[in-house]
Formats: structure tokens, C-alpha cells, sequence
């Protein structure tokens, strides 16, 4: 058994024990300047942020290639878990949307750079990003198949890809009560206060009837049920 | 606007539309109520049954996410045909979005300041499970939290969580998942469960399907994929000797434990693959407890999943309540571990309706079809369970599993018929191997007059069956006790044995005791008159076996342990003497970590030593003396099993009568 009521600190037992902070710890270690805490927050987090910010950058029409831009978009979170001292923790979901925004306003700047640059998207995206740490360093934490096999591992990713552009479909209020509640898990309180609605009920109203467009985005695309994995 | 193009929804152009039944939804959540009548003239007659269908269905959805316990059916008693429709779809949508949404649950967050969740466990219809960190108690628990967020807000959901959890904290068996606690936070209530480590029954069988293995090599693959150990509590089901024995007596566990839930008047109705989780060494443990199957008013009128309906529940269009579904549902996965098929595939694009005609039907390819090798006993067992109407099945789990044991243990099925011959040398085969039956399995033999073959499932070339007549015990003054008679003197047993052999042959005995261990008896040949002596049982683990040849001889030996524990004896014959015993050593010294520790306690410090110093494993001479005891008493407790997987090896069982246990033998 791991020792997990000791507070040693030796890196080498760093990550079974951070498997068993909460995220409020990890932020407040992070912000110590404890790299396995952040390291612990970017594979606990970096699914669902990148999620996000793929999300809006697709409705927005500003990220197309997917493949390219998944290094760039870690290089992003990975700075913007850089930049933990200047957010204050309330709850798990106030680091992911704090997370999200950071990291798409970093990717907004940049590709923004490119395109200001005039040079080939293709190129500019593929390359490393220069004074960052190299992508080594990134490579351990990438988001590993959680996935059992590799074949419904793609299904999902074709999903996932389908799924995103259906939101990115969507009228934009619809787009941001879905991602509000569903992906940072904002409370109703705060949904309403940014969606201006007028009350709960209201906001709760628009959240159903944004769902019901999606599944019927998903269901002109040919979806009709999560995957299934019968042979 | 296109005129008059039918009431569905995508042949016109819905801009307008759309933007009234937001106004409609707005005033609704204004007002808290809705009166459609004014929107009538708005609103084109034959569009008239959609756009009555989807606002009501937006409104269906809001006020059970407000809260309210409203029920589906009652909207949609009050709606027409076409309107219905478009509830429906509506609702369809909305799930179908709902379904891809991710899970409103942040790994990392602290609940009540005690669980950390974790990770992503599984995900069923309806509800969802994470692993988490227990703060207090400092294990990872399991928490089963209810999906749909909002549209299950209401107190339909707390007594469904309350349902299950008070129905699995009633249930008490190590092979279903026990409970902890139910815990509400805000908007969330969760379970608090075992995490049961293992991998569940419909990846399992997807893996071994992807292995391609079979027979005993399948076994060996789910040993692979599960851990061949029980830990804890959990008994060991993989039966290295066959496939369809591991098969059976997992189906058997199944079985037995919803019989102990039929027990409580409780039906589970939705057992399948997905349900059932395979632990280290097999053994399974259910997981679900029918979360939902008890809420009423649903709009699908019952829940299942699809392929593993049975044809009443698709009949009649209800879960129902009988245990014989449940007995049809143990079939289905019985026949899927089986023929590592399922009964019912379902193709991707089954619609509902083919799904339930499919079951309704009840077709099931005989598994021998797929799998010859299967004994025709147990195909026989297997389709009774799923036979296609409730009465012609068992009638309750507790039978099945009667069957399913029979079958592991090598007994004739009761509630099947299977063809005479081949009952009556299962019988035969039976009472060889469990001795209180001796007298009826000679009288068998006789009058099936077929020769046996040991350590394998059919039977092949005749063998010389040696035929135990007599084992004695006695005690330090020769005075022969009488079977049955307490065996209080001395601290060990002296016995004698006759034994007939038609043929000479090499025999081990060995001492079996009530907590289910063995030891090696040092045998001698003595004199017929000759009675139990007094003597030093020799040191080694394994004695030599003893050479026989044809005819009667006493052969005499002392047990180690107290006679009091001594439950019988286990002989066993060999045509040839075993060099197998030799390199058991060896294997075993490199293999000593995979030995059950409930079986082998001294395994577990030895595999540590010997990681420790791996020279130690190459030459016994570095072992410590303690070490060395160990060691041999492990090569001694397990060379019973390993001398069976000799074939040709014959095992007799003398037990005796004193803890004679009943054997069936009808």
C-alpha cells in the first residue's frame, strides 16, 4: 500500500499521491511552484478544457486543423497552468472555465500572429513553438486512450469530432447555456447573470431546448445512439 | 411558408414556427402556465399536431427539471396521434444530445469534504460510476451517481437511489456489491459502493473474442485478463481442466445469488454482461440493482437492454416480475460465455421495433452448432434455461443453479434429460471419484460395464481400476476403531488400507482435512494381519509412491495432523510412477507467487524471499530451514491437484463416514 497520509514531497512517489488530492490542493501546491501538481491538473484537466476551447474556436470558424493544432493547444495549457497564481479557486469547475478562457485567449494571440504573419497555417501550426519547453516534456501527460480498445477509441474521437461541430452549429445561446452547464459546470445563479436570462426557469428552459437542437443536429448527421461497442 | 406539406416537421420550413414556440416557451416560463388556445390561429392546421407536440414536450422536460413530479403519459393522454409523435421525437432528441453531453461531474472535486472523484468507472443508462478516494477511510470507494442531471431532478430520482441502496444493503453476499451510503449533495445524490477491481463480464467476452483462444487455453486467457487469485473473501471459479466447467460454475455463482435475491421477493430483470464484474479468479459479482426498473410512468413502458430481453418482457411490453426472466436473462449470458456469442446480436442500426420481434421470437441457435465440443448436458441445461415460454423453463434460479453445480461436479442434470447411457457413466464416473458412493458405483460400473479414464472429459482407453475395499483406523494399541468412532487418542491417526488392484500400479495417499488441506502420507506395505504401528512419519513432503502389484494388499501410514480433524482419505493410482513431481519443484519455486494465498498462507513471505534473493530459487540448500519447511509443505499441499492433471491417473476419496457429507446419487 502506498503511504498515502505522509506528506513527503519526493518527487519519485509524486504521482500515485497526487492521483489523491483534491484539485483544490494541486492549485495551491501549483501555485507553490510544485510541478507535479501541475502536471497532476493538466492530466486531470486537459480533456475537457481543450474540449472548450475547440468548441468555441470551431463555432468562431478559427480552428480547423485539429490534428496540428492539438500540440499547440497543450503548449497553451500548459502556460496558462503557468499563470496559476493569478486565479482564485472557488470550485473545481471555476478552474476549468478559468482554464478554457485562459488557453483560447493564448490561442487566439497566436493565431492571430500566424495569420497576421501571412504564412501557411499548415506549417505555422505544425512547428514547436519556440521558448516553450520542448514537446518532450508535454509527451508525458498527453491525454492517453482511456478508451479500452483502439477501435472504439476512434468511434468516439469520430463522435467527439461530430459532436463538436454540431455545437458549433448551434446558435450561440445555445452553444454557451451547453457549455456553461455541461462542460464547466457553472451554477444556474451564474448562468443566468451571463446569459442575461431572466430567471432560473428561463435558463433552464433555453438548456433543454439547446440539447434537444443538438440531438437533432447529431441525428441529421447519422447518430442515433452513444457507441456501442457490440461486436 | 410551403402549404400543406403533412405534419412532419422537416418537410417545411420551420424558421416561423420555431420562433412561436419560443414565444409559447417564454410565456410558459412567465407565467408558470400555458394555454395553447390562442396560437391557434396562428398556426397552420396541419402544422398544428407539431407544434402542439413540441411545446408540450419542451414543457414536459422543464417542469421536471423544475422539480415538478410530473409523468409523461399523462401529457400524453392529452395529446392526438400526430402530436404524440412529435412529443416523442422531441423527447428522442433531447436524450440523443443528452447522451453526448459530457458528465456533469469534475474529476477532483471533494465531495463533503470526504470523496474525491477520480475517474470514469462506466456508464449505464442511466447512471453513471466513478471511482473515488475515500478521505476518512483512506480506500477508493465506487460512486454511482444517477445521469439525465436536470430532467431527473425530481423525487422520483431519491427513491430510486434509496430503493436500490436499502435493497442492496438487505443482500448480504460477498457476490453483490455492497453499499456504504447515500449521499446527497445539492443537486447530485450518489451511492456509496465497493469499488469491485475486476474487469465485467461483457469486455471480458469481448477480449476472449478477440483472443480466439478455446478450451482450456480460453480459461487461461480470462486468467490472464481477471488474475488467477481470489482476493479476500472471493473463491476460485476458473477450472483450469475445461472451458465450459469455468463457464458452468460461474453461471452457477450467478444463479445462486439471484436466487438469494428471488429469496427477498426482489427480481432483477435486467441482467446482462455489462452487470456482472469478474473478479481474481473468477469468480463474478453483480453490480446493477434494476436502478430505474422500479420508477413507473415512463414513456417506454418497460426498460431493458437490448439483447438481453426475454421474450415475455418483449411480448408483453413490461419488465415483468417473475423470476423465470431472470432464469432466461442467466441463459442468455450462460450461452454468451459459452459460444462467446450473443444470443440476440444487435446490429448498430436496430431500430426498437426489430429488437423486441427478435426477442418476442425467441430463436436461439443450439450452442452445440457453434461449439461441438460442448457436453451435450450442459447444452442441455442452457437451453432450458432459455426456453421461449416462462413455464417450460426452471423454475427458479435456485434450480438452475442445481443443474449447474451437477454438471461442474460431473453428476447427470435433474431437470434436463440427457440419453441413458451416457447418465449412467456419469454416475458411475461420479461415485469413483466420491467414495461414500463406492458400493453404488461398482454396482454401476458393472452394469454399464464401461471402462474410465481419468484427467480427461470423455471417455477413452481402459484402465486398470484398483478398487479400495477397506481403510482402517486405528490407533497405538491396535485396537481397530470402528468408523465413526471418536478418535480422541494420540495426536495423529494410524491407518490401514486395503486395497485391490487388478493391474500393478504406483500409489499416493493422502489425508484430507475438514479445513480442506492435504498431506502426503508415508505409505508401507505390511502384512494383511498386520494393524496400524507406531512410527515416525518421515520427513519428506512428498513420500515416494508405493508400487502395487496386482491383488489385495494392506498398506499401512500415520497421519501428521490430529485424527480429529481427518476427514478421509485421497488415493490415487498411476499405471506409471510420476517423474512429475521432480520438476513440480522446480516450476513451483519460480512460480510460487501465483499460489493462492488462502490455499498456500506460507506463499505469500516465501514469493517475497525469494524476489528478494532469486538465487535462493535455484538451489533449495540457501532456503532457511524455516524456508525450507515452508516450501515443502507447499509442494506437498499442492501435488494432489498437480498428480490429477496426469492422465490416467485414478483418485479415490474415502471418506469417512463419521463426516460423511450427502451425496447426491439419484
Amino acid at each position: 500500500m502506498k503511504n498515502l497520509a505522509s506528506g513527503a514531497e519526493s518527487p519519485g512517489e509524486g504521482d500515485g499521491r497526487m492521483k489523491y488530492e483534491p484539485t483544490m490542493n494541486l492549485v495551491r501546491k501549483a501555485q507553490r511552484g510544485d510541478n507535479l501538481a501541475s502536471e497532476a491538473l493538466f492530466g486531470r484537466y486537459s480533456d475537457r478544457v481543450l474540449e472548450i476551447v475547440r468548441i468555441r474556436l470551431r463555432a468562431q470558424g478559427r480552428l480547423r486543423r485539429k490534428e496540428q493544432s492539438l500540440d499547440l493547444m497543450q503548449q497553451s495549457l500548459l502556460e496558462a497552468l503557468k499563470g496559476l497564481d493569478s486565479f482564485e479557486m472557488h470550485d473545481e469547475s471555476s478552474l476549468i472555465r478559468w482554464l478554457s478562457r485562459v488557453v483560447e485567449r493564448v490561442l487566439l494571440n497566436r493565431l492571430d500572429y500566424y495569420e497576421a504573419d501571412k504564412r501557411n497555417m499548415d506549417r505555422e501550426v505544425s512547428i514547436e513553438p519556440v521558448g516553450h519547453s520542448a514537446s518532450e516534456e508535454t509527451r508525458p501527460f498527453d491525454p492517453e486512450a482511456r478508451e479500452p480498445g483502439p477501435g472504439s477509441e476512434l468511434r468516439s474521437e469520430e463522435h467527439r469530432a461530430i459532436v463538436r461541430e454540431c455545437l458549433a452549429s448551434l446558435p450561440e445561446r445555445y452553444r454557451e447555456v451547453i457549455l456553461m452547464r455541461d462542460y464547466e459546470d457553472v451554477p444556474w445563479p451564474e448562468v443566468v447573470e451571463r446569459l442575461a436570462a431572466s430567471s432560473e426557469g428561463a435558463a433552464r428552459m433555453l438548456h433543454l431546448r439547446a440539447i434537444e437542437k443538438l440531438g437533432e443536429a447529431l441525428k441529421r448527421r447519422g447518430i442515433t445512439g452513444p457507441v456501442s461497442s457490440t461486436s | 411558408m410551403k402549404p400543406n406539406m403533412g405534419p412532419r416537421p422537416e418537410d417545411s420550413d420551420p424558421g416561423e414556427l420555431e420562433g412561436l414556440v419560443e414565444e409559447c416557451l417564454q410565456r410558459l416560463v412567465e407565467d408558470g402556465e400555458l394555454d395553447l388556445e390562442p396560437y391557434r390561429q396562428r398556426v397552420p392546421a396541419a402544422r398544428w399536431p407539431w407544434f402542439e407536440g413540441r411545446v408540450r414536450s419542451a414543457e414536459y422536460r422543464w417542469r421536471r427539471a423544475q422539480g415538478e413530479d410530473v409523468r409523461a403519459d399523462a401529457f400524453l393522454d392529452r395529446l392526438g396521434e400526430g402530436a404524440r409523435n412529435a412529443f416523442l421525437e422531441a423527447l428522442a432528441a433531447s436524450r440523443l444530445g443528452a447522451a453526448f453531453l459530457p458528465l456533469r461531474i469534475v474529476p477532483g472535486t471533494l465531495i463533503r469534504g470526504r470523496y474525491l472523484i477520480l475517474n470514469p468507472l462506466g456508464e449505464g443508462g442511466q447512471a453513471s460510476v466513478f471511482a473515488a478516494w475515500d478521505r476518512e477511510l483512506q480506500v477508493e470507494v465506487a460512486l454511482k451517481f444517477l445521469l439525465g442531471g436536470d430532467e431527473n431532478a425530481g423525487g422520483e430520482w431519491e427513491a430510486i437511489v434509496r430503493g436500490e441502496s436499502q435493497l442492496l444493503a438487505r443482500l448480504k453476499s460477498r457476490n453483490i456489491v455492497r453499499v456504504y451510503d447515500v449521499v446527497r449533495e445539492g443537486e447530485r445524490s450518489f451511492l456509496v459502493m465497493d469499488l469491485v477491481p475486476g474487469l465485467d463480464l461483457k469486455k471480458a467476452l469481448q477480449e476472449l473474442r478477440a483472443g480466439g483462444k478455446v478450451g482450456r487455453d480460453r480459461v487461461r486467457a480470462l486468467m490472464d485478463l481477471v488474475g488467477r487469485r481470489p482476493q479476500g473473501e472471493h473463491q476460485l471459479c476458473l477450472d483450469a481442466r475445461s472451458w465450459p466447467r469455468t463457464a458452468a460454475r460461474i453461471a452457477v455463482v450467478i444463479a445462486r445469488t439471484i436466487a438469494l435475491v428471488h429469496d427477498k421477493n426482489v427480481v432483477h430483470r435486467d441482467l446482462k454482461p455489462a452487470n456482472v464484474m469478474i473478479v481474481a479468479g473468477g469468480e463474478p459479482v453483480l453490480l446493477d440493482f434494476g436502478l430505474g426498473s422500479r420508477s413507473g410512468g415512463r414513456v417506454e413502458g418497460f426498460r431493458c437492454t437490448p439483447g438481453y430481453i426475454a421474450p415475455e418482457q418483449a411480448r408483453e411490453a413490461s419488465s415483468g416480475t417473475n423470476p423465470q426472466t431472470d432464469v432466461y436473462q442467466i441463459g442468455l449470458i450462460l450461452y454468451e460465455l459459452l459460444t462467446l456469442r450473443q444470443v440476440y446480436p444487435v446490429p448498430p442500426d436496430a431500430t426498437v421495433d426489430t429488437i423486441i420481434r427478435q426477442a418476442a421470437r425467441a430463436a436461439v441457435v443450439p450452442p452445440r452448432s457453434l461449439e461441438p465440443d460442448l457436453p451435450p448436458e450442459l447444452e442441455a441445461i442452457c437451453l432450458k434455461a432459455l426456453a421461449p415460454e416462462k413455464d417450460s423453463r426452471y423454475s427458479n434460479a435456485a434450480e438452475l443453479a442445481t443443474d449447474l453445480e451437477r454438471f461442474a461436479r460431473g453428476l447427470p442434470p435433474r431437470g434436463v434429460a440427457i440419453p441413458r447411457l451416457r447418465s449412467l457413466r456419469m454416475r458411475a464416473r461420479y461415485a469413483a471419484l466420491h467414495p461414500a458412493g463406492l458400493t453404488a458405483a461398482l454396482a454401476m460400473m458393472a452394469l454399464a460395464s464401461s471402462p474410465l479414464v481419468f484427467g480427461k472429459d470423455e471417455w477413452e482407453a481402459p484402465v486398470a481400476v484398483p478398487l479400495l475395499t477397506q481403510a482402517n483406523l486405528g490407533t497405538e494399541n491396535d485396537r481397530i476403531l470402528v468408523p465413526g468412532e471418536s478418535l480422541e487418542v494420540g495426536d495423529r491417526a494410524l491407518l490401514a488400507i486395503d486395497v485391490v488392484c487388478p493391474d500393478p500400479a504406483y500409489l499416493y495417499a493422502f489425508s484430507l482435512y475438514g479445513s480442506g488441506g492435504y498431506e502426503g502420507l508415508y505409505l508401507k506395505p505390511v502384512a494383511p494381519e498386520f494393524l496400524p504401528f507406531s512410527e515416525e512419519h518421515p520427513t519428506q513432503s512428498i513420500p515416494e509412491p508405493l508400487r502395487l502389484e496386482a491383488g489385495r494388499h494392506r498398506v499401512a501410514c500415520a497421519s501428521l495432523k490430529s485424527p480429529a480433524r481427518l476427514e478421509g482419505l485421497m488415493l490415487l493410482f498411476s499405471q506409471q510412477p510420476s517423474t512429475l513431481l521432480g520438476e513440480w519443484r522446480t516450476t513451483l519455486s519460480r512460480r510460487i507467487d501465483e499460489l493462492d494465498p488462502l490455499r498456500y498462507p506460507e506463499a505469500l513471505e516465501l514469493a517475497r524471499s525469494l524476489a528478494e534473493n532469486p538465487r535462493k530459487g535455484d538451489s533449495p540448500s540457501s532456503l532457511s530451514p524455516e524456508e525450507r519447511r515452508a516450501f515443502s509443505r507447499i509442494v506437498s499441499d499442492s501435488a494432489p491437484e498437480l498428480l490429477l492433471t496426469i492422465d490416467g491417473m485414478l483418485r479415490i476419496d474415502w471418506v469417512f463416514p463419521v463426516t460423511r457429507q450427502a451425496v447426491e446419487l439419484r
